[in-house]
């Protein structure tokens, strides 16, 4: 009989352990677990502006962040510009990866249209 | 301002998450095959077919209308409170939730603890803080943690509750404004975070910082160190070649290199008195160091070095850091001496600190101040390229206004002009066994994306380890 009390009362006990890893079908075990993400605030959203709708007459920034190489492939860029845009100007500049919003408002005076080159 | 930005395929899905994160998620990006780029970047020949092949794409980005959908918001990611995952069995279903995790990139590789909000609970009760207090967001995608984030993410890298004042330091110093947690975590350069702690609370918690300091097989190093690589994951959302780019990956991947300071065995106050704090409180330092480090100095068990060598090892290492090269240029000859300082964590070891205070009479900031000015150079050693450079640094402010005068002594003769911006650059712990190595760890002085590459804070909150409560200071630089 003390047996069977001690059988039950350690039923009772067990029962939420046994419900933390609950068998919802028979053959099925279901473990609950926290999201480790941080929540990212919802960024405000701007698309993208309009496009110059032909490069002709306009002038093209180029935006390099220096590194080695870079150089090579924007004075190819540029050579092509020239060549198939013959009205089209470019200006060349160099800066940090992040240009920072002061020299971005200077370039947007300065050109109509931009390549951001990043390069890595 | 119509823009396209160009980028190398490895960097596209970066480049997409950067723009969605700064609030344009559909801007044009043409990426360029990075193995047509890297190789043939060379030279303007080579890669003249590279730009010929995709030229078109980048004009066709330029000119072609922004469509409807690029006018649409895309639909953000929810985080959600808990989830469920089954199996046919516990072993299964453990199974299961590391997958997933690991497919969701929640995970670092290593099988994780399942964070069940009964765990996360029993890891909450090493804190007096909050669950729903917001620390603040982790580079690069601004992911918000929380005390209770935190801890969902100490559990999952097997850390016990009394870590968790600890961890939550560790995570205000990333998320301090003032501290570049962006640069090291992303760039391609393998630069790494040291992780020390100072105080009473390391030897409570049973930190290593004798022999083997860096080793595995201590819980708290090694989980203290994991569950602020998580939270860098879950909160900042890295993830190796997607927006972590280090080319070779970085050392210490999982852990980080955490260790605490070895004040029974420091014959000078320790870290947490000379960054300001009261005898009795206890920190976390995050530093930033580069690529090479640590460099090693000493004999450990096996050669015999004086402390002298190791200490004018230290000083050259400075001085020719500092100095650098007198490049050859169009313009003539050209420095960067005076404009681009170094930050240097010393972890020295028990007998060498021992020595020099015993034998030789140092204290901690003597030995700084000595380091200091043996690293100056003498005014009649430097090139003119050198001093014009030296002038330009005080010109430009890049000098501090309180180092101007040291600075201006030098450039005259008979002075010398320092090595050090300032003398709080070298960064000075005692740690390690005997024998032991003495390390040095360059890093950058200053962020690249926020000012500091450094940084201090106060473990608070604790409930389970001998200082209850607040600290005397809340952070230092």
């Amino acid at each position: 009989m003390n047996r069977l009390i001690k059988s039950m009362v350690i039923g009772i006990v067990c029962l939420p352990y046994l419900f933390a890893i609950a068998a919802t079908k028979t053959d099925e075990v279901v473990l609950e677990v926290m999201d480790p993400r941080g929540e990212i605030p919802p960024p405000t959203f701007n698309a993208p502006a309009e496009r110059v709708s032909n490069l002709d007459g306009k002038t093209v920034g180029i935006y390099w962040i220096g590194k080695a190489g870079g150089d090579n492939f924007w004075d190819n860029v540029e050579a092509l510009l020239n060549e198939k845009y013959p009205n089209t100007k470019t200006k060349r500049y160099q800066g940090v990866f992040d240009l920072g919003d002061a020299r971005a408002a200077e370039i947007a005076k300065e050109v109509d249209t931009v390549f951001y080159g990043v390069g890595d | 301002m119509p823009t396209v930005y160009l980028t190398t395929s490895q960097f596209n899905e970066n480049a997409h998450f950067s723009a969605e994160d700064n609030g344009v998620p559909n801007m044009r990006i043409v990426d360029i095959p990075a193995d047509e780029f890297y190789r043939e970047r060379i030279s303007k020949e080579r890669v003249k077919p590279v730009v010929a092949k995709h030229f078109d794409r980048m004009i066709s980005a330029m000119t072609s209308p922004i469509t409807a959908d690029e006018k649409r918001p895309k639909k953000q990611q929810s985080v959600t409170r808990t989830m469920k995952v089954s199996g046919t069995s516990t072993e299964d279903a453990l199974e299961s939730f590391n997958d997933m995790f690991l497919t969701n990139h929640w995970s670092d590789g290593l099988p994780v603890v399942a964070p069940t909000p009964e765990r996360v609970k029993w890891m909450l009760t090493g804190t007096s803080r909050s669950p729903d207090e917001k620390i603040g967001s982790i580079s690069p995608r601004n992911g918000m943690a929380t005390i209770e984030k935190i801890a969902v993410n100490a559990v999952m890298a097997g850390a016990k509750p009394e870590y968790l004042p600890v961890i939550i330091a560790a995570i205000e110093g990333l998320a301090d404004p003032q501290f570049d947690d962006l640069h090291f975590a992303t760039s391609t350069g393998s630069f790494n975070l040291l992780i020390a702690v100072s105080g009473p609370i390391a030897e409570e918690l049973g930190m290593s910082n004798g022999l083997g300091m860096f080793s595995y097989g201590n819980r708290a190093n090694s989980t203290i160190g994991r569950a602020v690589r998580m939270s860098i994951i879950n909160f900042g959302q890295t993830w190796p070649g997607v927006n972590d780019m280090a080319l070779v990956g970085r050392a210490n991947p999982h852990t980080f290199l955490t260790f605490a300071e070895n004040q029974a065995q420091s014959p000078w106050t320790s870290y947490v008195i000379d960054q300001g704090f009261k005898e009795g409180d206890s920190i976390v330092t995050l530093s930033v160091y580069g690529m090479g480090a640590p460099q090693v100095h000493g004999g450990g068990a096996v050669a015999l070095v004086p402390p002298e060598s190791i200490i004018n090892t230290i000083i050259n290492d400075i001085k020719t850091a500092a100095r650098g090269r007198v490049a050859t240029t169009p313009n003539g000859p050209a420095s960067r001496f005076g404009r681009s300082h170094g930050k240097l964590v010393v972890i020295m070891n028990p007998e060498v600190a021992q020595e020099l205070q015993g034998r030789l009479g140092y204290t901690r900031e003597s030995l700084i101040q000595y380091i200091h000015d043996e690293a100056s150079v003498p005014f009649e050693d430097l090139a003119e390229a050198e001093i014009a450079s030296v002038k330009q640094a005080i010109e430009s402010g890049y000098i501090p206004k309180e180092r101007v005068a040291a600075f201006e002594a030098g450039l005259k003769p008979g002075g010398k002009v320092p090595s050090m911006r300032e003398l709080s650059d070298l960064k000075l712990f005692v740690a390690g066994g005997i024998p032991g190595y003495t390390l040095t760890m360059r890093g950058y002085l200053d962020g690249i994306y926020s000012p500091d590459s450094h940084v201090t804070k106060a473990i608070t909150g604790q409930t389970l380890t001998g200082k209850k409560g607040g600290s005397s200071a809340v952070s230092a630089r």
